[in-house]
Order: C-alpha cells, then structure tokens, then sequence
C-alpha cells in the first residue's frame, strides 16, 4: 500500500503550494524587464526578497513548533512537509532576487548561507526517510536498553561458561565484556571498532579453532600458553557454547554500532542545519538593514 | 539488577549516546553572534561613529601602526577622505568644474576606515564616482533615507531641473529625484547614459497629456516619436535684442520665416558653375562658411572677417587699391575715410599707376562692376572727398550689398574724426541663436547625409527663410521607440534631455557665479595641495571645510 510520508504528505499538498510560487516568480522574473537590468532593487527585487525573507522567518519557526507539543497549529508533519518544499522554492527565489548578481559582501554571504542551509536540509530529507527505517528494523521492535541488556545477559552466561576453562579464556571474555561500544568518538560515524574484544573472542573461539590460526590471528596481542591452549581445545562443547554466546553477543553489538551509527548521522546533519540557519538569520537581519541603511 | 544496570559501564555507553548532542545550540550562537558583529555591528559602528574611533587610534600608537600596516597590504581600503582630496586637488579639478564644492558641502564624515564597505552591492560603481567608492557616507549622507537631491547636487551644482518646480507643482515631478534615474551601483558605464533608459515610457506617462499637468504650456502631447509627436518648434529671433526670443511651430507646408536686416541669398552663393569673386569664379559650399564646432553639435559663427571678406572686400579708394575700411563700427568707417583723406591731401602720398580710371572691385560679387570712382585728386576740401567716398561707399558700393542702410541727419559722435561726414545708421543684424532649446542634433553623427538633404539652401533667396527642416526629414530614417524595418529605433531620449538646457541652475546660482568661485577654490586648493594630501582622512575634510565656503 501505498505509504504517506513528510515528502507525499496529505497529497503532495505542499509542493503544489511551492511549485505555484517558484512558477509565478520565475514567470514575473521572465516578464520583468526594469530600465537597466535585474537586481534586488527593483519592485520585483524588492518582493522576491520580501517573499524570500518571510519564508526564512517563517522556516526559523518550525524549531519552536516541533517543540510545542501543545500547539494546534496543524501538526507537525504538516509543518515538515512545508518546511521542507518552501525550504527547496528559497534556492529558487533567493537567486532570482539576487539575480544571479554576486559579489564579494555580506548580501552574498547571505545567499551563500541560504543555500547552505538548504542544502544541508537535503541531506537532512535524505537521511530522515531512510535512516529511521533502517534503524527500527535493526532493534526489530526493542529498545536500545533492551539491547544493551541482552549484551548482559551474554556476559553473565558466558563468565558462567568460562569459570571451568584457562584464565586465558577468562581473560577473553572479560575483556570481551567490559570492551566499550566505541573506543573513539569519531568512530560513532562510521559504526566501526576495529579492536573489538567480542569480535576477537569470537574469532578465537571458531569452531574450526586452531592452534596456528590463533597464533596468527593473536600473537601479537595475546601470548597464549602452548598447554592452555590445548587443554581448551579439548572442551569443544564448551567451547561451541561459548563460541555461540560470543558470536550472538557480536551480533548484537555490531547492531547497536550500526544504529549508533544512523542515529549518529541522523543528529550531525542538524549540527549543520541548525546553526548555519541562525548564522544566515544574522546575515539576512545585515542585509536588509544595510540596504536600507545607505538606501 | 536494575542498579547493576545504572551502574555498567555498556548501558551507561548507550544510555549517553541516545542523549542529543549540545553542540547544535553553542554553534548557533556563535555563527549568529559572529556574523551578526561582521556584518552589522561594525559596519554600523564605523558609519555611525567615525570620530570616535578615529581618536582611539590616534590615542594608541600601536593600533595605528596596525591600521597602516593593514591598509598598506591591501586588507583594509585607503581611507576614503584621502582618496577624494587626491582627486579633487590633482586630477578631477580641470576637468571637472561641477564638483569642485564637494568637499564644503558635506556635513559628515566618511566612515571609519571605510569598513562599511562591507556592504556595498556587488556592481562597480560609475567610474567618475570612482573617487567615492570607499566613501558611501559621500552619496548616503543620512541613515535609511534614500540618497537626496542635495546629496547629489552638493558636487553637480549647475544641473538644472526639469522644470521649475515653482511652477510645476504636479505630484509626479514632486516624487521624482535624481536617483529616480540615475541608478548607481550598476556597473561603471555612464550615469548619463544610462539614465536614457528611464526614456519614453516614463515620458508618455505625463507627455501624451501634458494640458492636464500644466493648462497654460505651449508644449503639445506627445506618446511616440513615430507615432504621435508635434511638429518641430524652433527657436526665432522676434528682433535684434538679445534675448527676444520665441521658439514658434513649424506649420505643414510653410516655411518659417525670421525678420532679419540681413540681405543673403544661399541660392547665389550656392549656385553649381561656382559664384563671382576677385580669384574669378569660386565654388562655394556649406562648410566654407558654416564650420563644424569641435562638439559636433553646433557651428562657428560666420564672421565678415573670416567668412565674406574674401570676397566681399572693404576697399574704397581705387588710386591706392589695398587701403580697406574696418567692418563693424559706422563711426569707425566714417573716422577711416575722414582721417585718410586730411592725411593724403596733407602728405605727398603716392599713389598707384592708374588711378584714375582703374576699377576696383567693391561690388558683390556675381554682379558687374560699375566703375568706381577715385576721390584722391577730385575737387573740395579732404573732408567733402571723405564725404563722397563714404556715399559710395555706403550707399553704392560695400555697405548696402549686405545691410539695410538709413542716412540720418544726426551729427556723428563728438571726439570722433568723422563726426562731421554725413552718418548713417545700418540695422541691426538678428543675434546669432540656437534653433533648437530642447533638442540636440548631432551634425557629426548624420555625415552621412548632405547638407542639402534636409536644408533646402540652394533654393533659399532671401536671408529671413528659416532652412530648418520638418518632421518628416527625421522620419525618413528614424522611427519610433518600437522598432521597424531599415529605420533608427529612436526613444526619447535620443534627442531630447531631461534637464531644462535654458535655465541656469537649480539653485540660483549661475555660471559665472560658479566659475569665479571655481577659480578661487582652485587658488585656494593649489595654495593647500600639499598639506591636504599629507593630512590623515579625518583630519582632511575638516581643514577644507572653512576655507572653501566661498559660494
């Protein structure tokens, strides 16, 4: 069936609205033609830009309304859904104001902001359809804390496992539990942790476990014990189990990581947005004072 | 297990990353508050307050060093005062006249270190404004006005308006400025040009109706050159005074016609086998006589001297052939011929061969020569030979060829040798003025064409026929604003100007007001050359400012 998302949202109502306004100031920009040439100052200059800067004030609010859980002004995926198409028609009318005229000064400056603020917006829209998606299918219906208590749950049972075997097996799934999620901040971006202890235990614990693969695999990080070794070799049911426990553990922590990392990149784009939109509402407020300051 | 929750290090992990990061609102307002000083604040602050900020610096020597080392690595713009001084004082002066009063008139200063240049929209700005471009306050004297009239007319003082508006009081001409049409900050091609832009349409809007505006003017509707535009009105000489002039409507198929004493038939002059002279037969065409001024506007007056005399020489005494009268004074002929006689009878003065019988030539030419009549030897005391040389030559020969000549019974003027000759009064000549007041015509840009294409001289028979062409010559290659095949597109503005060209100034003042404060100014400003261009930009309008107010 078909799905109704901020973009169709309630019968691409909003991009109608859009589509009309960036249609009527192209056709009047096209229509338009002053004593010298094209530019801000002209009576179409000066309403493209009135148009331009209402619409700014006006995407500004929609921070204030996504907060104001009480408000009954329209919902706020309807707000969204125009934020986002009256956001796309700025690129639009802000160039024809401009008239394609740009400058070393604060007038470009501003019109460098609002389509850096649109752009990252895009991204944003990107992001915002597909990431959620993909992160509810990953948690599959539970929460993080849920995952993060089922990362305990495989500690508890395999410290129980482990209790019978080498302090070196006790060392790995020690180590394998009290590991961080991400060691690096940075590494939250790319859902990635090369020295992940689980994905070491696990790798130690296969099932096709050999001596000369675990020294190739760890020789460097972990001297292991020629006799240990083989004396946890000769558990292999134990060792499966632990292996599973393990592996069920990576599993889920790569989970986490990947949602991290999507709710991570869902956040950034705003660590863009947001502040460039406020740094153009300096801009836009230079702008249009300056103007009319040496008029 | 759910304080071993709390507690583990995992859950704690996870629980911190779902939390949203804080940096978003730092951010905000560090882009906002940043941007906001950048372009606002100090923008504001340099406009509003250059004095303070000027004796801040002054105050502390490093920041002053730092400011000229800035400027001096291009990263700050010179300041703009010392820009214009340099222009006023040693390149713009000779040239132009206008803006000599720039400086005195002015009551702000330009902004500190001309930061507020920051907000200056992108176009150049004309290039004879150039000196100006680091001085906005120069052209935007007061915050969120739109640039005045006076701003603008503190340099171009000798513009005048379109009308007077003491006269013209309609809404449309109240509303309308000098920045109405001339648009700055679109690129550096001319002001003046670009102003012709605002031509035709704007024109129409009170011309093809202009009774409703003004009941009393003469001047009738016009919408387009083409399509509806009167016939040509020229300016006429009503009598020889100076200033009785009236500008009259050329009537279809009537030529219009200026009383004048002058007795000049183009036609003979013109004629093809060439015309009569001393030489023989000269061909004669327009520009012998009718030279081109520089401008390629206007042309030079005809003078006797240096246009008729060639031919039409002053001679009177055939027995000593190259003695002429001077043109221009009866009283100085009637001294010439008084004093040349007495001293030719008083002094042995030799003549030429034949002088009795010899002709010489004092008619017009392309007629034949009656024989003139020496008076050197004749009967009578000098002064009745002066008196009979100046009959004929008066009466007969020179004069009368050209002027319309009166004998009066008046004694000539005391203290003048000829006072005792008979006098005569020759009418006064129409003064030479342009026919056109509201119009230009560029003779330079319709080479092309002959002279005779639109003025019918070769025809012409009498001095008085005005040879100014119709409508109907213009149209022949130009149509109107709309365009048309194998014709000029011609707007508006094309010929016609929007400033009044017959009154002085917009502010009284007139021109020779103007140029004498002009030539002071210029004394004054070579006398303080040198200490203006030394002094810093703040210090430098104040210095002119007493000494230059002259005006």
């Amino acid at each position: 069936m078909y799905q109704e998302n901020v973009l169709t949202y309630n019968n691409l109502r909003y991009l109608k609205w859009s589509l009309v306004l960036i249609l009527l100031c192209v056709g009047f920009y096209i229509a338009d033609t002053p004593p010298i040439r094209q530019g801000g100052g002209t009576w179409l200059g000066y309403t493209l830009g009135t148009i331009g800067a209402v619409i700014i004030v006006w995407l500004m609010f929609f921070g204030l309304r996504k907060r104001a859980y009480k408000s009954n002004l329209g919902t706020v995926r309807g707000w969204l859904s125009a934020h986002i198409y009256l956001g796309l028609s700025l690129i639009v009318i802000a160039t024809l104001h401009a008239a394609f005229h740009f400058g070393w000064n604060i007038h470009t400056v501003a019109y460098v902001l609002t389509v850096s603020v649109v752009l990252s917006g895009m991204w944003g829209i990107v992001i915002y359809l597909r990431n959620p998606i993909l992160m509810s299918n990953l948690l599959n219906g539970r929460t993080l804390a849920q995952c993060g208590e089922a990362l305990l749950e495989f500690d508890e049972q395999s410290r129980k496992i482990a209790k019978t075997m080498s302090p070196e097996i006790q060392k790995l799934i020690e180590g394998s539990a009290k590991a961080p999620i991400f060691r690096h901040f940075w590494q939250r971006y790319f859902g990635k942790h090369r020295r992940c202890k689980t994905a070491k235990a696990v790798a130690l614990l296969t099932k096709h476990y050999s001596r000369a693969k675990v020294q190739e695999v760890y020789s460097d990080t972990i001297v292991l014990n020629a006799a240990d070794l083989h004396k946890a070799i000769d558990e292999p049911k134990k060792q499966e189990e632990l292996y599973t426990l393990q592996l069920r553990r990576q599993i889920q922590l790569n989970q986490i990581r990947e949602y991290l990392r999507l709710k991570g990149w869902a956040e950034v784009w705003l660590l863009f947005h947001v502040p460039l939109s406020f740094g153009l509402l300096a801009a836009l407020a230079a702008h249009i004072i300056s103007v009319f300051f040496y008029w | 297990m759910a304080k071993k929750q709390e507690i583990n290090p995992l859950i704690e992990e996870i629980l911190g990353a779902q939390k949203i990061r804080k940096g978003r609102r730092i951010l905000s307002w560090f882009l906002f508050l940043t941007l906001l000083t950048a372009c606002l604040v100090i923008p504001y602050g340099v406009s509003m307050h250059p004095q303070e900020l000027a004796s801040f610096v002054k105050q502390h020597a490093w920041v002053e060093r730092a400011v000229q080392r800035l400027v001096k690595l291009d990263v700050l713009p010179p300041p703009a005062a010392h820009v214009q001084d340099s222009a006023i004082n040693k390149k713009l002066l000779p040239y132009t006249a206008d803006t000599q009063n720039f400086q005195h008139t002015r009551d702000n200063q330009p902004a500190f270190l001309a930061l507020d240049k920051v907000w200056n929209p992108g176009h150049e700005i004309d290039s004879a404004h150039k000196p100006w471009a680091n001085d906005c306050k120069a052209c935007h004297s007061t915050p969120f006005v739109q640039v005045q009239d006076k701003d603008c007319l503190s340099c171009h003082r000798n513009i005048a308006d379109h009308v007077d508006r003491k006269v013209a009081t309609v809404s449309a001409l109240a509303d309308q400025k000098c920045a109405s049409c001339h648009r700055e900050h679109n690129g550096e091609g001319s002001l003046a040009k670009q102003n012709k832009s605002y031509m035709t349409e704007n024109c129409a809007s009170c011309h093809s109706d202009i009774k409703k505006s003004f009941v009393k003017t003469k001047t009738e509707n016009v919408e387009d050159f083409a399509t509806k535009h009167p016939e040509f009105r020229y300016q006429l000489a009503l009598s020889a005074k100076p200033k009785d002039l009236e500008r009259t409507r050329l009537v279809k198929g009537q030529m219009l016609k200026e009383k004048t004493a002058l007795k000049f038939p183009h036609d003979v002059h013109l004629k093809e086998g060439g015309v009569k002279s001393p030489k023989g037969k000269v061909k004669v065409d327009c520009a012998t006589c009718h030279k081109l001024n520089p401008d390629g506007l206007g042309f030079a007056q005809v003078t006797m001297k240096e246009d008729c005399q060639s031919c039409h020489d002053l001679k009177f005494e055939p027995a000593i052939s190259n003695r002429e009268v001077p043109h221009g004074s009866v009283e100085l002929v009637l001294s010439t011929l008084r004093e040349f006689y007495s001293y030719v009878q008083v002094n042995a003065v030799p003549v030429d061969s034949s002088p009795l019988t010899a002709p010489i030539n004092l008619v017009r030419p392309g007629k034949d020569m009656p024989s003139t009549q020496s008076f050197v030897h004749s009967n009578g005391s000098s002064r009745s030979r002066a008196a009979d040389a100046a009959i004929s030559l008066f009466e007969k020969t020179s004069c009368k060829v050209c002027h319309e000549i009166s004998r009066i019974s008046e004694p000539g003027r005391q203290g003048t040798s000829g006072r005792d000759l008979p006098q005569w009064k020759v009418a006064p000549l129409t003064p030479t003025h342009p026919w056109l007041t509201q119009s230009q015509f560029n003779h330079a840009k319709h080479r092309i064409a002959e002279c005779t294409d639109c003025h019918a001289a070769n025809k012409s028979k009498k001095a008085e026929e005005v040879l100014m062409p119709d409508i109907k010559v213009c149209k022949d290659c130009h149509t109107g604003s709309k365009p048309e095949s194998n014709k000029l597109v011609s707007d508006c503005g094309l010929c016609h100007g929007f400033h009044m060209t017959n009154h002085d100034s917009i502010q009284g003042s007139t021109r020779k007001d103007t140029l004498k404060s002009v030539i002071k100014s210029a004394i004054e400003s070579a006398n303080t050359t040198s200490d203006t261009v030394k002094s810093t930009s703040i210090k430098s309008n104040s210095v002119e400012l007493n000494q230059g107010e002259t005006h």
